[in-house]
């Protein structure tokens, strides 16, 4: 005996509640075998259980709406009375968009004539022109060219330019951001160039109280220690032969046998009015008006007329005591403050000397600020190991707490 | 459902009110297919419209030697491709609007909101699982649960009995399939 079908069982399933002579003996042949086969009850169990499962979703779909009536014969009426409108539409549209059957020739015959009239060309009669040229208006249209557009258009562009120009140099951000972005390197190299030896200043003089002035005649060698000063009469047989010699004096070269200050005038020999052990109207062992051992009018070493300065082997004087300076009632009272730059000389005694005021801040303070620096106790510049007078600048400054 | 009555030819001043078999053919089955279509759309009025819609059609088609043979099942094909078509079609915003609108609904009126809401949703997933199957197969499960016999089935689709019994096996696999597939077990 053959196993079952899923047709044999599938109809057994759906037709089981039907009594009728065809599924009654269906059904009986079905539950025979199901219990003779075991194979066939296995899938059997599968499908009844599919179709439990599957009946029992899908009677979910059952609502409470189908309960309600139904307007049978309104819903008749409404089908006997629509109207094929759509399709009347339709076809008339449809009926004007078409191509006409005479015009439209299938693709086939249209290749077919192409090929034709590519190997057989028709003969055509010779065209004969039967039209005549016309003189037409200008392509540019009914406007033409006017050289008065031409000079208006330019005059127009010239003067938004110049607006533009005008109106945008003269904003003040535009300004800005063009300073902003304009870069002018700095031509300052000062901070980059090599320091300048500073040339030591300073003068000389001396004499032998003679009525006439100091001849002229070659500067004697410069050296850093003078041990014998310059004189017009020698000593012709001296015990021990020294050169006479200048204070590093920077030499002025005259071609005379005989010692003297070079700018003067030709004379008789004549060491000068001044005094000390020198050549000229000075009191020093130099040549010239002043009291050093150098030459010029000045009072220390070397060429010139004034003292030495920081530099070129002079060392800066440091101050080794001070006073601080009192402030003035008026500067007090107006509560100001600022510096007062004070140049003096620092002698080779360490004292202040020659005091005077280079930048001022008035109310009294010029006054105070020298009174102060008066008192003040310096170690001098030094020269060669000699402390020499030295020029130097300070600032006092007044401070309000 | 045999295969009925013919139609008569539309007279020529296209009054289809006169013909009789029209009429008693919608009389005996628009309210049965409003409610299988009712089962498969969910929203009665969308399902009278349909049910409208595939009787129009048959009148279309009456010239036809096929519809002339078996007029209710050509019917009730029409119907029920139109009924997937809406279902297929319907977007689901539309669904959830028609579907918040009967929830409201049955919240004021019934007495478990829940039910009838859990309800409700159990009848989107069988329907959404329907609308993933062959249109034939959708249809002998549909018109399976709304009562139809394998007779009248098998005279709708045009088959022979033992065949549908096979359609119907299959058919039944494919939707377990699918169902589970989607939701699982938990249902």
């Amino acid at each position: 005996m053959s196993c079952l079908s899923i047709r044999e069982m599938q109809g057994y399933l759906e037709e089981r509640h039907l009594e009728t002579r065809e599924t009654a003996g269906m059904r009986q042949t079905v539950e025979h075998h199901l219990v003779e086969c075991e194979r066939c009850r296995g899938a059997f169990d599968r499908l009844a259980a599919t179709n439990h499962r599957v009946n029992t979703w899908l009677s979910a779909l059952a609502s409470p709406l189908e309960e309600e009536q139904v307007d049978v014969m309104g819903a008749l009426a409404r089908v006997v009375n629509r109207e094929p409108e759509m399709e009347t539409v339709m076809t008339d549209h449809l009926g004007r968009l078409l191509v006409p059957g005479a015009v439209e020739i299938p693709w086939y015959k249209s290749l077919f004539e192409n090929i034709k009239e590519a190997i057989n060309p028709p003969q055509l009669p010779p065209l004969e022109l039967t039209s005549q040229p016309i003189a037409v208006k200008s392509i540019w249209g009914m406007y033409e060219r006017d050289k008065r557009s031409n000079w208006m258009s330019l005059a127009i562009h010239a003067s938004v330019a110049v607006l533009l120009l005008t109106v945008l140099s003269q904003h003040e951000k535009i300004e800005k951001k063009i300073r902003e972005d304009l870069h002018i390197l700095d031509p300052n190299i000062k901070p980059y160039e090599p320091p300048k030896e500073l040339a030591a200043q300073g003068g000389g003089g001396g004499g032998a109280h003679a009525p006439t002035p100091m001849t002229k005649g070659q500067l004697p060698p410069r050296t850093l220690k003078q041990f014998i000063p310059p004189q017009v009469v020698m000593n012709e047989k001296p015990l021990l032969a020294v050169t006479p010699s200048l204070v590093d004096v920077p030499v002025p070269k005259v071609d005379i046998n005989q010692y003297g200050d070079p700018l003067a005038h030709l004379g008789l020999p004549s060491n000068g009015p001044g005094s000390g052990l020198g050549m000229g109207s000075g009191s020093g062992g130099g040549v010239g008006s002043g009291s050093g051992g150098g030459f010029g009018p000045g009072g220390g070493g070397g060429v010139g007329g004034g003292v030495y300065r920081v530099g070129g082997g002079v060392s800066a004087p440091s101050v080794l005591f001070k006073v601080d300076p009192e402030y003035s009632e008026e500067a007090r009272k107006a509560k100001y403050s600022g510096t007062v730059l004070i140049q003096l000389i620092v002698d080779a005694n360490g004292k202040a000397q020659n005091i005077k005021v280079v930048r001022s801040l008035g109310l009294g303070l010029d006054e105070k600020a020298m009174e102060a620096v008066a008192k003040w106790k310096f170690k001098p510049g030094m020269k060669g190991g000699v402390a020499v007078a030295v020029q130097a600048t300070i600032e006092v400054n007044f401070r309000l707490l | 459902m045999s295969s009925g009555p013919t139609f008569r030819a539309r007279g020529p001043g296209g009054d289809r009110s006169s013909d009789p078999v029209f009429e008693a053919l919608f009389i005996e089955h628009y309210p049965r297919l409003v409610r299988t279509l009712l089962r498969l759309i969910g929203n009665p009025a969308q399902a009278e419209e349909l049910a409208a819609d595939a009787f129009y059609k048959l009148y279309q088609h009456r010239q036809s030697r096929r519809s002339d043979e078996n007029p209710a099942g050509w019917l009730y094909r029409a119907a029920m491709n139109l009924g997937f078509d809406a279902l297929r079609a319907d977007s689901c915003r539309l669904r959830r609007e028609e579907r918040a609108g009967r929830e409201t609904f049955m919240n004021d009126t019934l007495e478990n909101p829940l039910n009838d809401l859990l309800a409700e949703e159990r009848r989107d997933r069988v329907r959404a699982v329907i609308a993933q199957l062959k249109p034939v197969q959708g249809q002998v499960l549909l018109m399976g649960s709304s009562g139809y016999s394998c007779k009248e089935i098998a005279a709708v689709l045009g088959v022979k009995p033992d065949s549908l019994y096979v359609l119907i096996a299959r058919a039944k696999a494919q939707f377990e399939q699918k169902y589970l597939r989607l939701y699982g077990r938990t249902q």
